[in-house]
């Protein structure tokens, strides 16, 4: 039985991010990775969906496997319900925080993943996509 | 594991965290080691993380407020085991773990702390 193209995952507490990590395990599992990326996965699925729970008010973080120009990558979505993000360039910067933590998780992912947009959708929020090679 | 043990051995206290840490294990860690350390007074504190796969920012505030906690009870914490690629994980972001000490192993961790308690406290 292969694994499901798509899986969402409703945010509304930091409890919640630990089926989405979970799940992005399960989706790596066919590529045979190693800690190294299972580490990096998780770490970019912790830190935008807490950036959902801690900032956004909740929302929905999703995660898919998509094809890409060298094979197939994984594409983490979160979309908050917030009132979106007034200055990307701020929320970017390392040492950037609004609540505890060490500042970094925007940042930080960024420099995790291979590819990363914040995007305002016409229906609200802010939608945050980082995607990574497998 | 929602409460991981704190074990008492001939004075340094000794907490195996495993897996994935969630917030509410870092939460009764801190409330815990408190308790522990305000009625024991040990020399000193080992946290072997060597099964925990991921840290996060929020993860390693935790790990820096717990260090700060036992500093301030008069007892010097040392990380252990951190495995390489919560390391490199943590590099890439750009996240320091501040005045937390670590080191590579068990043996290292209980080397320094004893090297550290053995130090004058005026110099």
């Amino acid at each position: 039985m292969s694994a499901p193209a798509s899986l969402s995952f409703p945010l509304v507490c930091a409890a919640d991010l630990e089926a989405a990590r979970v799940a992005a395990v399960r989706l790596l599992a066919p590529f045979a990775h190693g800690p190294r990326m299972l580490a990096r996965v998780k770490t970019i699925v912790s830190e935008l969906g807490r950036n959902v729970v801690q900032h956004g008010g909740g929302g929905t973080l999703t995660l898919a496997l998509t094809p890409h120009a060298q094979g197939v990558a994984l594409r983490i979505e979160a979309l908050d319900c917030g009132p979106g993000i007034t200055d990307v360039a701020l929320a970017l910067s390392p040492g950037f925080s609004t609540t505890r933590g060490l500042g970094l998780g925007l940042s930080g992912s960024r420099h995790l993943a291979d590819r990363f947009e914040i995007t305002a959708p016409r229906g609200g929020g802010t939608l945050v996509t980082a995607w990574v090679w497998l | 594991m929602d409460r991981p043990p704190i074990l008492n051995v001939e004075g340094v206290l000794l907490i195996c965290l495993m897996g994935d840490l969630h917030d509410r294990v870092l939460s009764h860690l801190f409330h815990d080691l408190s308790s522990v350390m305000s009625s024991r007074r040990p020399l000193g504190v080992v946290l072997n993380i060597a099964g925990v796969t991921m840290i996060d920012g929020f993860i390693a505030h935790r790990l820096e407020e717990l260090s700060r906690l036992s500093l301030s009870l008069g007892a010097p914490l040392v990380i252990v085991g951190m495995n390489a690629a919560a390391a490199a994980t943590l590099v890439e972001m750009g996240l320091r773990l501040g005045d937390i000490h670590t080191a590579r192993d068990f043996e290292r961790g209980l080397a320094w702390l004893k090297a550290r308690t053995r130090e004058p406290a005026t110099s």
